[in-house]
């Protein structure tokens, strides 16, 4: 059931008045403008949510007195505190590509120089293949505009094909796999594949060295421990040892006195008979 | 320069220390005050100020940037009081010693400011913690997202899970015991609470 103001006049009865929702955004001045405005007008009206309002807006200011203590945080994560992948992924060293290239899409990163001989070699030997076809001679140093013209007996719409014998073909196809064969050895070791393979043997390396330190780590630690274990259960036994012979001493002690006292018992018994017999 | 929150938060994923601990830097003394009037216990606070950055930065793989990063930090950090709240089983605000400490306090003093009205704003700080203490969970939280970090409605409703309207309900139950609870112990709250409609 809801509550109207007591000195609320029925008159000025508006959706708003005593609403805890109208007079909270009020309040703090968060709602839409449309319905601040409808509010407002209705507390220009109200005095007893004049009051509320005023009331509520002293109790906000003694709050802001509540501050939390100043006490100096420095709060920092370190790599070792995230989870094995997160740490892997912190700590693992980033690749050695510049970030210009590694902002620029492949098709337009620069081509290894390795490729860029292959390929070389490739249009050599394509123009090699042309020049033979056509002319039966290499086209060394002629011009491409030579190259290009019709070989004399040569109809102009192509090139008559049967020119080209077999062996001409092998013998092309020979040089060809011998200028790769030259070309690849000179290629292969290109900088970018050498600094890659030196990347990854160095970090091979690095994790070998780590793996073999925290191993030597934990055999220290395992040698260290059975020490201390050895050391403790040496101490017990002395201690054992001492305290077994502390009470075999006193049984000793106890048993030699007791025999002591029957002995001279016995002696007094007998000396009291030999006395009764005479 | 300075890098965006979201900015930010792009580097730390790809394993970058040094940008989360920017994020840190901006956000430790929210999260701590928030930590700190919610369970009220200055050492506790820390820790849980720790923890919340720890998860964070653990579930960054799992952050789109759906949200902003501040909203998703503030509920990781509201969890972890609710977590901290459950394990204690009592009344979350602490109570201030009654021994004041005369060193702490100059340390705390203001420029401009006398050990009077230092002692007065200590005192009156401390009442204010008591009244919060009376609070539910609920309202003590929407009062201090709302009075002390100025958030939306909007925002703590997302962040308490619960709709508009009770959160505006929840500020203003909050807000009625609070003044009743000050009313006695300031003499600035003379005014006296008029009767509302209840829903």
């Amino acid at each position: 059931m809801k509550k109207v103001p007591e000195d609320h006049h029925p008159l000025n009865r508006s959706p708003y008045c005593g609403e805890p929702g109208a007079l909270v955004s009020y309040l703090y001045n968060d709602g839409s403008s449309d319905e601040l405005a409808a509010i407002e007008a209705h507390v220009q009206t109200c005095d007893a949510c004049t009051a509320e309002l005023a009331a509520l807006g002293d109790t906000r200011e003694v709050l802001s007195a509540w501050s939390p203590p100043q006490t100096e945080l420095g709060l920092t994560l370190a790599a070792s505190d995230a989870l094995p992948v997160a740490a892997t992924v912190a700590t693992m060293p980033v690749p050695a590509v510049p970030a210009a290239v590694a902002d620029v899409p492949w098709w337009r990163q620069s081509t290894p120089v390795w490729m860029q001989a292959v390929a070389a070699s490739m249009v050599f030997a394509a123009g090699l293949a042309i020049g033979t076809g056509r002319g039966g001679a290499p086209a060394t140093s002629n011009s491409v505009a030579e190259a290009a013209r019709p070989a004399p007996g040569q109809a102009a719409t192509g090139v008559k094909t049967e020119s080209v014998s077999r062996g001409e073909l092998a013998e092309l196809e020979q040089r060809l796999r011998g200028e790769l064969a030259r070309l690849s050895p000179a290629s292969a070791p290109a900088p970018v594949q050498t600094a890659a393979r030196n990347e990854d043997e160095a970090l091979l390396k690095r994790v070998r060295a780590l793996l073999s330190e925290s191993e030597e780590r934990q055999r220290s630690e395992l040698a260290l421990r059975t020490t201390q274990v050895l050391r403790d259960i040496e101490i017990q036994r002395q201690v054992d040892m001492a305290t077994v012979q502390q009470n075999i001493g006193q049984i000793q002690g106890t048993t030699g006195a007791e025999l002591k006292q029957q002995r001279e018992l016995y002696n007094m018994l007998m000396n009291r008979a030999g006395l009764q017999v005479r | 320069m300075t890098w965006t929150d979201e900015e930010l938060v792009a580097r730390s994923r790809t394993g970058d220390m040094d940008s989360f601990n920017q994020l840190i830097l901006r956000w430790e003394r929210p999260i701590y005050a928030l930590a700190y009037r919610v369970i009220g216990q200055e050492e506790d606070a820390r820790d849980v100020a720790q923890e919340t950055f720890l998860r964070a930065f653990r579930a960054l793989p799992g952050f789109k940037g759906q949200a902003k990063f501040s909203s998703w930090i503030y509920r990781i950090a509201l969890n972890l009081c609710r977590d901290w709240i459950r394990r204690k089983r009592r009344t979350p605000v602490s109570q201030l010693p009654d021994d004041v400490d005369l060193s702490e306090l100059a340390a705390e003093q203001g420029p401009s400011e006398s050990v009077e009205d230092l002692v007065a704003r200590r005192e009156l700080s401390a009442v204010v913690e008591e009244a919060m203490a009376l609070l539910p969970e609920e309202q003590r939280t929407a009062v201090i997202l709302k009075e002390y970090h100025g958030m939306t409605f909007q925002e703590i409703a997302d962040l308490q899970g619960c709709p508009l309207s009770t959160v505006k309900t929840r500020l203003y139950q909050g807000l009625s015991v609070l003044r009743k609870h000050l009313k006695d112990r300031t003499p600035s709250l003379s005014v006296q609470p008029v009767r509302v409609r209840e829903h």
